[in-house]
């Protein structure tokens, strides 16, 4: 459930246009949104991007939220489906390959940790489906059934999704130990 | 939670440390666009009210008007029987004038633009 001076805030969103409010609503979020949207995209500026339109859309589209999940939850929602549509707008022009993407971060980073490099590349092997359940799961502690809500996916293909990533994140785990 | 998933959550919390940019919100207030399609609606709707009350008016305006007559003149009479009729009259129509004013003040408010 929204909290209740989220509930204030969009009450007055929508029944005034208050952009105060609404930037209070951002304020809560956008860290969350722009990680998020990070982890898919591999890339800060695209994330950043991203996460802009989907603060816009969520302006927007504010009148047709009914509580019937959590403001998170509802805007997470709007993140992925944004996320999805610069996916298929990139697909003809530019590959998205999202392992090369996080390859790429990791070799302008200093390899000072080895330990966080071996992680981005567990995570940059894992197929798309597998990353956006670990992360939400793990990273934005949503539930499976608030999984659901934001990507779409049935709750049995979110479960195998999720069994799936910790096997190969278990790889990560077991090098660290040794 | 399990230690397996414990661990992993944390790792992936050291993973994707994201810089805190500021800037952020500041640049998406100033992109939010109007929100004319609600904006649009309300005013329709209003219209609508208003062209229903004035219809209904025009249809009934003489029932209207005998009925407000004589609702004014036992007000007036009541609250000021010193005084002649008229007189009473115009300090009720100055009185609706006034908060007819108030009230298109406070829809003005309503329908401007928030500040940034």
């Amino acid at each position: 459930m929204s909290r209740p001076d989220e509930i204030l805030w969009i009450s007055r969103v929508v029944l005034f246009d208050d952009r105060r409010a609404f930037g209070k609503l951002m304020q809560r979020y956008h860290g969350r949104i722009r990680r998020y949207l990070f982890t898919l995209t591999g890339d800060e500026a695209t994330s950043d991007d991203l996460a802009q339109t989907t603060f816009i859309r969520a302006w927007q589209g504010l009148e047709s939220f009914k509580q019937l999940s959590s403001f998170s939850t509802w805007l997470f929602r709007i993140a992925y489906t944004t996320y999805c549509n610069h996916l298929a707008q990139m697909r003809n022009s530019v590959v998205t390959d999202l392992s090369e993407a996080a390859t790429e971060v990791a070799d302008e980073s200093p390899p000072e940790n080895e330990r966080i490099e071996s992680l981005r590349q567990a995570v940059a092997r894992l197929g798309e489906g597998e990353r956006n359940c670990i992360t939400l799961f793990y990273l934005e502690e949503k539930s499976i059934g608030d999984i659901e809500k934001i990507t779409g996916y049935k709750q049995g293909t979110i479960k195998s999704h999720l069994s799936r990533g910790r096997e190969h994140l278990r790889e990560f785990l077991n090098k660290k130990d040794e | 939670m399990r230690k397996e998933d414990k661990e992993i959550k944390r790792a992936l919390q050291q993973l994707y440390t994201m810089p805190d940019e500021r800037q952020f919100v500041e640049r998406t207030l100033q992109c939010l666009p109007r929100r004319r399609q609600k904006r649009t609606k309300l005013i329709l709707g209003n219209v609508a009210i208003w062209g229903s009350v004035i219809t209904l008016a025009v249809i009934f305006h003489k029932e209207i008007f005998h009925l407000v007559e004589s609702i004014v003149q036992n007000v007036a009479l009541c609250t000021m029987p010193g005084k002649e009729p008229i007189i009473a009259l115009f300090i009720c129509a100055a009185v609706i004038a006034a908060a007819t004013a108030q009230s298109f003040e406070l829809l003005d408010d309503y329908y401007s633009l928030p500040e940034e």
